[in-house]
């Protein structure tokens, strides 16, 4: 995930506040995120969701 | 009588009580006395009720001299974790976005005790919001083990194990989402029950995760956990015969899937084998992997955690410590389908634990894979807490329950865990005394 995709991610979440605060540990959360996906199937090595 | 009143169990103590020999108010003295001298280098409570309990118990004193006798827990101390209610105190959750929150009410278990005459001795420590692990950077000091206070107490109810094992208190109440009760008992050498999901009310106790979430009891002996859980329920667990009963060792957990440190893995033998020779029919028991049961824990732990904590991790997450933080924000970035999928394989693994209780009667598994850590390395922490076996029950909302089962080299508690159908409380009681005697009763550390 690039910044400028987390950053738009955060944006969504309405997470600004703290991903200004606490940069890193919002990368390492979206990054375990990701890895909970793929484990449990619900993306492809992609990252794409399937429909 | 005098002396040694901190190590009675809530079993003896209601014998003394009803002997003549003990009165409430003379047991309550000597665990104010004990905790105002231990605590502060143990940090198991956030808030001693002093003047609450010396109330209760003088109130309790009158009520049993003159009859009126409600039951075990009359006159009992008991300690709360600070998750759940207590009319008229903060339940802080640990945390600084709650010093406040002063409760209006008792949680429903909280007023199950009282109604049971039990005195509330204060508030205990927990992980912040019950998550996470110990950390520095909250109001309140982490709670540390009374086995070495070098040393983690396990959690999230830290200061319900930690108190159990230093002889604060006979007993206390917990939480458990992924093994909060359990992990404090494994980590200190006491008995902590996680009864069947929603056996134990939760209204009143702030949640965690709600598909996951258990209230249950600790204490220092499996008698003692039973006498707990009959106030909390209401209901007695009817004796069970041991002889023949079906044990499935599910030895795979932690000799394969989640390598155990060897002193665990030898004292699950014993364990094992002291079943047998006590007439039980051991025989290895085979589930699905334990990393299948951690994800899906983690993944619904984790979006219904974000959930109830979204607005102050938006408006105001530096109040949070850092570790809690670490744990809660990876819910935000899953999604509803990532969830329903956890819910769903939730469903399989619980019905594949289902089939292998067609073949058992009780399950023997590991609960932590290693002993506990020292408190100061944060590295170590992050590595074994989650070296655990406790989660999957959680999952499956069968009632589980973590005992001692030895010491390691270093004197520190090793762990054993016993799982049962769903409202088979009594199977684990019965297979736990088992057990308890082969080790020669309940152990303390080595302090006064």
């Amino acid at each position: 995930m690039t910044d400028e995709e987390l950053a738009a991610r955060v944006r969504v979440l309405g997470l600004e506040y703290a991903f200004a605060q606490f940069p890193e540990q919002l990368r390492a959360a979206a990054m375990l995120a990701a890895e909970e996906k793929v484990a449990l199937g619900c993306v492809d090595d992609a990252g794409v969701e399937p429909a | 009588m005098s002396g040694d009143l901190h190590w009675l169990g809530v079993g003896e103590i209601g014998a003394a009580f009803r002997g003549g020999g003990l009165t409430p108010v003379a047991l309550v003295e000597a665990l104010l006395a004990r905790i105002e001298a231990l605590d502060p280098g143990l940090n198991a409570f956030i808030r001693v009720d002093s003047s609450g309990a010396r109330a209760a118990a003088a109130a309790a004193t009158l009520d049993l001299a003159a009859g009126r006798d409600l039951g075990p827990l009359h006159g009992v101390p008991i300690g709360i974790k600070d998750v759940i209610d207590v009319a008229g105190m903060p339940t802080t959750c640990h945390s600084q976005l709650r010093l406040d929150a002063v409760a209006e009410r008792d949680a429903d278990c909280v007023a199950a005790l009282r109604a049971g005459g039990a005195i509330i001795m204060g508030k205990l420590a927990t992980h912040e919001f019950a998550i996470g692990g110990p950390s520095f950077d909250l109001p309140f000091p982490p709670a540390r083990n009374p086995w070495n206070r070098d040393h983690h107490p396990g959690g999230s109810s830290s200061g319900a194990g930690a108190a159990l094992a230093a002889g604060l208190v006979p007993a206390a109440i917990g939480s458990d989402t992924a093994g909060s009760i359990r992990n404090p008992a494994s980590c200190c050498g006491i008995v902590g029950l996680k009864p069947t999901y929603e056996a134990v009310s939760r209204r009143g106790v702030f949640p965690l995760a709600w598909s996951l979430d258990h209230v249950g009891p600790l204490t220092r002996s499996v008698g003692d956990a039973a006498i707990m859980l009959a106030a909390l329920v209401g209901a007695d667990a009817a004796p069970i015969q041991t002889l023949g009963l079906r044990v499935g060792y599910v030895h795979h957990w932690h000799e394969y899937d989640m390598p155990a440190d060897p002193d665990v893995a030898a004292a699950l033998n014993d364990v094992a084998a002291a079943l047998a020779a006590a007439g039980a029919v051991v025989s290895y028991a085979t589930l699905p992997p334990l990393e299948a049961f951690a994800l899906v824990n983690r993944v619904i732990l984790q979006a219904e955690g974000f959930a109830i904590h979204a607005r102050d991790l938006r408006d105001r997450p530096d109040l949070y410590a850092a570790r809690t933080r670490s744990a809660l924000l990876p819910g935000a970035f899953l999604s509803a389908e990532d969830y329903l999928t956890a819910r769903r394989r939730q469903r399989q693994l619980t019905e594949a634990v289902d089939a292998v209780f067609g073949h058992y009667d009780v399950l023997l598994t590991a609960s932590s894979m290693t002993a506990a850590c020292r408190i100061d390395d944060p590295a170590e922490i992050e590595r074994t807490y989650m070296r655990q076996a406790r989660g999957p029950f959680n999952l499956t909302g069968h009632p589980a329950l973590a005992m001692m089962s030895g010491l390691s080299a270093d004197g520190l508690p090793l762990s054993v865990q016993f799982v049962a159908r769903r409202g088979a409380e009594a199977t684990l009681f019965a297979v736990a005394r088992v057990w308890e005697r082969a080790m020669g009763g309940p152990r303390r550390p080595p302090m006064p």
